[in-house]
């Protein structure tokens, strides 16, 4: 079922959590809220669920408007960061409990709680309480009282955070095939790990400061971030964010000229961004310090200094030896992100470019 | 090294010293009650105070059990404390609950009222009481004593700590699955909250098994009388008190109250081993 918000605010004293959000997420689509911690992602969800009300604005459910809605009454089902399981009730009775709410009757309800418990992987653990259970187990019995209810809509707050790596990273992928392929439910998921997003969501909301900044597809918010806060958010390491001016010949960062050729830029402060991705060292005119290396396994990380502004290289394993010190070139081959200083919002996005060595 | 050990085990005798010096000055009150139970009067007020009871006597418990409303006043006693604590679990539960967890007007106005409730001594509220007991026809009567102990703002506040120290998610939880305030307060909020309502039912049971004031204000009828009134009735003379057969009486009257400390006692500590883990 889809959600919209409506010109949602909602302040707490004097901090505003959620400054006037208007947003729509369609019928089965599995919608991800990402932002830093205290951006207000959390509230918003609760929000949708009924969990806190809004100052101002609506929220419509299946085109319904449910502000005066009780969270019980609006169909929604909640995972919580810390699962909230019953600890007093076996697992049985925790996946059980929304349907004896509802007085389903008896054998209904087992038929349906073994079904779900089949689904994930848990039936062995029906007889244990929440605190014989494992982090990932206890995960499992919290999406299975979710599940059980065939909910209109599945909100999930930061649900894989308390989780270890490997875990997490296994638990994303079934996630989203369970949530999304199988069950075909509209889901908003807020979480603050922007891979997770990246990997799980069909699209993206970036919230920075109560405000939603950009709502996108993950490839899109990669490729043409609108801001200097989702250029830095999005991807990993993040993009290189450095001071520049442009002149009447191009971008000119001290030595350094970018001639660009497909965006017009008015003469003024600018502010470019370049992807470590986008960096190949070896031949090429952005010539710098190299200040540390960071070893990933899987590649490197490059800390420089260009112009005394620090820049990040990703290089593939066992394509460079170098050691701390020693002067480093490195050429972009990746487009070049123009951003505005005052605004922080994107001028354009350069593909044809090239940089010159010139005082 | 081994000068170093002298010195730490030196630290640990004279810590348990003092511990147990401060254990005995504690418990002298008890100690000097089971003693002077067994003295006669003559002896137990003599100063500086005896120790050990000559003559040994059985008189003091003689004397009580020859009292015929002696088991009617410990009938009383425990039922008055039944009703109390019984009322109790029931106001402090459910408004702890309301305070903890619902959202209402004047919500945080209400309880800090409460609170400044808690300055009040209750020798103010005495009158007040009595007036309005006595119009309503119901002095002298255990049902009026159990109502007006029927809800303490300390038990509502130590519940609403305790459903607090829970954390509102498990709460929300039960919200979101369909549950309407009355149903989170049945199956949620209440099984969790059992540590907390055994402390409430001790706090509480001790508490009016050994009030003295209020059953001796609003009971006029000796054969109503709670066990301290009626010790303090049956061996008070003209000019000056028996009070050999009161402390042996409120050795005995003491029994139950330590027998239930001691069986819920291990239910207290993991209640509060459990709070201390979630926070």
């Amino acid at each position: 079922m889809s959600v919209e918000l409506r010109n949602i605010s909602k302040r707490f004293k004097d901090v505003v959590a959620v400054d006037n959000v208007s947003l729509k997420i369609e019928k089965g689509e599995f919608f991800v809220f990402l932002g830093p911690s205290g951006s207000g992602k959390s509230t918003l969800l609760r929000i949708i669920a009924g969990l806190e009300d809004p100052d101002s604005g609506e929220v419509l459910i299946e085109g319904k408007i449910v502000n005066e809605v009780d969270a019980s009454k609006r169909d929604v089902a909640f995972v919580f960061q810390n699962y909230a399981l019953y600890p007093h009730m076996r697992v049985y009775d925790n996946i059980s409990f929304p349907l004896r709410m509802k007085k389903y009757p008896k054998e209904q309800i087992q038929q349906r709680v073994l079904e779900v418990a089949e689904m994930l992987g848990i039936t062995h653990l029906l007889e244990k309480y929440p605190y014989q259970l494992s982090g990932g187990e206890q995960q499992r019995v919290a999406l299975a009282r979710a599940i059980v209810r065939r909910p209109k809509v599945f909100l999930l707050d930061e649900p894989l955070s308390n989780l270890d790596a490997k875990l997490r990273t296994r638990l994303r992928f079934e996630l989203r095939k369970l949530l999304h392929d199988d069950l075909k439910t509209t889901t908003v998921y807020v979480t603050h790990d922007q891979v997770e997003a990246m990997t799980m969501a069909d699209r993206i909301a970036v919230i920075n400061k109560g405000r939603v900044v950009q709502v996108d597809e993950p490839s899109l918010l990669y490729e043409k971030p609108k801001s200097v806060f989702v250029a830095s958010f999005i991807g990993a390491p993040s993009m290189n964010l450095l001071v520049a001016e442009a002149t009447s010949e191009g971008v000119r960062m001290g030595k350094h000229l970018f001639r660009v050729r497909d965006v017009s830029v008015k003469p003024g402060n600018v502010i470019i961004g370049l992807r470590p991705q986008d960096l190949v060292p070896g031949e090429g005119e952005l010539t710098g310090t190299l200040v540390g290396v960071e070893r990933l396994g899987s590649g490197l990380i490059l800390h420089m200094l260009i112009e005394r502004q620090e820049v990040t290289v990703y290089v593939e394993r066992g394509r460079i030896e170098l050691s701390p010190g020693e002067s480093l070139s490195v050429n972009p081959v990746g487009p070049l992100y123009l951003f505005d200083p005052e605004t922080e919002e994107l001028i354009g996005i350069s593909k044809s470019f090239s940089v010159e060595l010139s005082s | 090294m081994v000068g170093e050990r002298i010195v730490k085990l030196f630290l640990v005798v004279l810590l348990y010293a003092a511990l147990v010096l401060l254990s005995l000055v504690y418990m002298m009150p008890f100690i000097r009650s089971a003693v002077a139970s067994f003295m006669v009067w003559a002896q137990a007020s003599r100063y500086p105070p005896e120790w050990i009871p000559n003559p040994f006597t059985l008189d003091n418990y003689i004397k009580l059990f020859r009292l015929s409303l002696f088991p009617r006043w410990i009938l009383n006693t425990a039922f008055l404390s039944s009703l109390v604590t019984a009322f109790n679990l029931v106001t402090s539960s459910m408004a702890g609950y309301a305070f903890a967890l619902l959202s209402f007007p004047k919500k945080n106005a209400l309880f800090s009222t409460l609170l400044a409730l808690l300055m009040v001594p209750p020798f103010v509220t005495i009158i007040p009481n009595f007036i309005l007991v006595s119009r309503l026809g119901l002095v002298d009567n255990l049902f009026a004593l159990a109502w007006l102990g029927s809800a303490s703002i300390s038990s509502i506040y130590l519940m609403r700590q305790y459903y607090l120290s829970l954390g509102r998610e498990v709460f929300e939880a039960a919200r979101i699955d369909g549950a309407d305030p009355l149903k989170v307060y049945f199956y949620v909020a209440l099984p969790l909250a059992k540590p907390a309502l055994g402390a409430v039912a001790v706090y509480q049971f001790l508490g009016s098994w050994n009030s003295f004031l209020g059953p001796l204000v609003f009971l006029r009828s000796v054969e109503n009388f709670t066990l301290p009134v009626g010790l303090n009735f049956a061996f008070a003379r003209s000019m000056w008190v028996e009070y050999t057969p009161i402390i042996a009486g409120s050795l005995l009257a003491s029994l139950p109250t330590i027998v239930l400390y001691i069986m819920l006692n291990k239910y207290l500590i993991r209640g509060v081993v459990v709070t201390a883990k979630k926070g």
